[in-house]
């Protein structure tokens, strides 16, 4: 017989009690003769049944008993402050299922928002830099076509100035009377051009008659390079041609004029002039 | 012989007492050594007394019994009837358990040892046999630490002896809780117990 079998069997108190068979009770007999702690066991078992039986008699042990049944002093105490256990206990019942639900659910769902708000906010910046983008894009855009525009404002403005300078009456414009070439070779007419010259004004004499229904003049630079070409000039009642040049096509130096009568398809060299322009 | 051991109070172990072998004794007996009787009976003593106070629930008869048993294993020993020196214990069992018969036997000459022991059960109880004074105040003190639910297991199972599977119906609680209400239970008065005693 072992001690495991003891426990499990509970030996000892059905040895008590009288309810092992002979078998069993001489074997745990034999046993407790020579093991000290199942003997001290098994005395102290037969005192406590012995006891029991005598409180039951006795009343002591009868749960329907009143007085058993009021709670000693140390009991009463336990009456007391079993309300505050029970406190105690339901908050820290509650207060750990309120964990449990922040760490279950709470937090997760906190942690979703936080990343779905994270990512909305990447979408939005993203998009943003591409407005951003995009609109710097324009930007440059439109500072492109206004610097065209004012470029064309500026060229529209000098033309209009230009014109507006044409248009204008000119007191004292710069005349040059020319005189054939062949007629006297080492003559070369002046023009004074003074800077704030719009244009000068060329005459020459033409022949009179109707031998030509117009005249074309081209104006050559000293290398022979056109400057300027005036088509269609006819002469005027006093039968010189005057035409306006002007200035700006016209720097110091040596000039050409070179004379053509035209009729119909044909042309003809009238005469050929020369002339000194002398900037001031 | 050795003298009896005073009162109706079951002796306890003396567990600080050398452990003397059984081989050591019964060599020394048979040689004639009156101490190695004197430890014999030292070491047996109470045991023998409780196997009697078991079987026979009277205190009287315990004592009676305990005295024949001692003075027929010491004769055998003398004699050197016992074959193997470690059985010692085995062979004390035997020997009480045939005084036990035989003392009821002469004293309920006509019944058997059952019927006797059920006569027994009704003259003196386990209660007389085994209980003390400080018992009873241990009992009291324990049955206070109790729920009502449990002492009424006690009383059930102890005193009226109903089936752990009625009791655990009747009471509402498994049957594994029953062996853990009984153990704290004793626990609670052995402490007491051994500190009524002690003091």
């Amino acid at each position: 017989m072992t001690h495991q079998d003891i426990e499990e069997k509970e030996i000892i108190d059905r040895y008590v009690l009288d309810q092992l068979n002979p078998d069993e009770r001489r074997a745990f007999q034999e046993h407790y003769f020579s093991c000290d702690e199942c003997f001290e066991q098994t005395q102290m078992h037969a005192r406590f049944i012995a006891s029991v039986r005598q409180a039951s008699n006795s009343g002591i042990l009868t749960a329907s008993s009143t007085e058993n049944l009021r709670p000693t002093g140390s009991s009463l105490w336990m009456s007391w402050l079993k309300p505050a256990f029970a406190l105690t206990a339901t908050a820290s019942i509650a207060l750990a299922i309120a964990l449990v639900w922040l760490v279950f659910n709470q937090i997760p769902r906190l942690r979703q928002e936080i990343l779905r708000e994270r990512q909305s906010r990447e979408q939005s910046e993203r998009e943003n830099q591409q407005n951003i983008d995009r609109a710097k894009e324009d930007l440059e855009n439109e500072r492109r076509q206004l610097e065209v525009e004012r470029g064309e404002r500026a060229k529209a403005q000098g033309q209009v100035g230009e014109l507006a300078t044409n248009r204008e009456p000119q007191p004292n414009v710069p005349v040059v009377i020319l005189e054939a070439v062949r007629s006297s070779p080492d003559k070369v007419s002046q023009l004074n051009l003074p800077a704030t010259a719009g244009s000068a004004m060329v005459w020459i004499d033409v022949e009179s008659g109707n031998r030509f229904n117009s005249y074309r003049l081209e104006i050559l630079d000293s290398s022979k390079r056109p400057v300027e070409t005036i088509a269609g000039a006819k002469p005027n009642s006093y039968g010189a041609l005057v035409v306006n040049v002007p200035a700006k096509s016209l720097q110091s130096g040596k000039y050409v004029v070179r004379l053509y009568g035209v009729k119909g398809e044909q042309r003809e060299l009238v005469g050929e002039y020369s002339f000194e322009v002398r900037k001031r | 012989m050795p003298a009896k051991s005073a009162g109706g109070r079951i002796p306890r172990v003396q567990e600080n007492a050398p452990t003397v072998l059984d081989g050591e004794l019964v060599a020394s007996i048979r040689q004639g050594d009156s101490p190695a009787e004197t430890a014999l009976y030292e070491k047996y003593s109470s045991r023998v007394y409780f196997l009697a106070l078991s079987e026979s629930h009277c205190r009287e008869d315990a004592e009676d019994i305990r005295a024949e048993t001692f003075l027929r294993v010491l004769q055998a020993l003398r004699q050197d009837q016992l074959r193997s020196p470690d059985s010692l214990g085995s062979f004390i069992v035997g020997t009480a358990l045939n005084v036990i018969r035989e003392h009821v036997r002469q004293k309920y000459k006509t019944q058997s040892l059952d019927e006797t022991k059920a006569t027994l059960t009704v003259e003196s109880s386990l209660e007389s046999a085994f209980i003390d004074a400080e018992a009873s105040q241990a009992i009291e003190e324990a049955a206070r630490r109790l729920k009502p639910r449990e002492r009424e297991f006690l009383r059930m199972h102890y005193y009226e002896e109903l089936p752990k599977e009625e009791i655990a119906r009747v009471l509402g609680v498994k049957e594994e809780r029953l062996r853990l209400i009984k153990s704290r239970a004793l626990k609670s008065f052995r402490e007491i117990y051994k500190k009524l005693t002690k003091g």
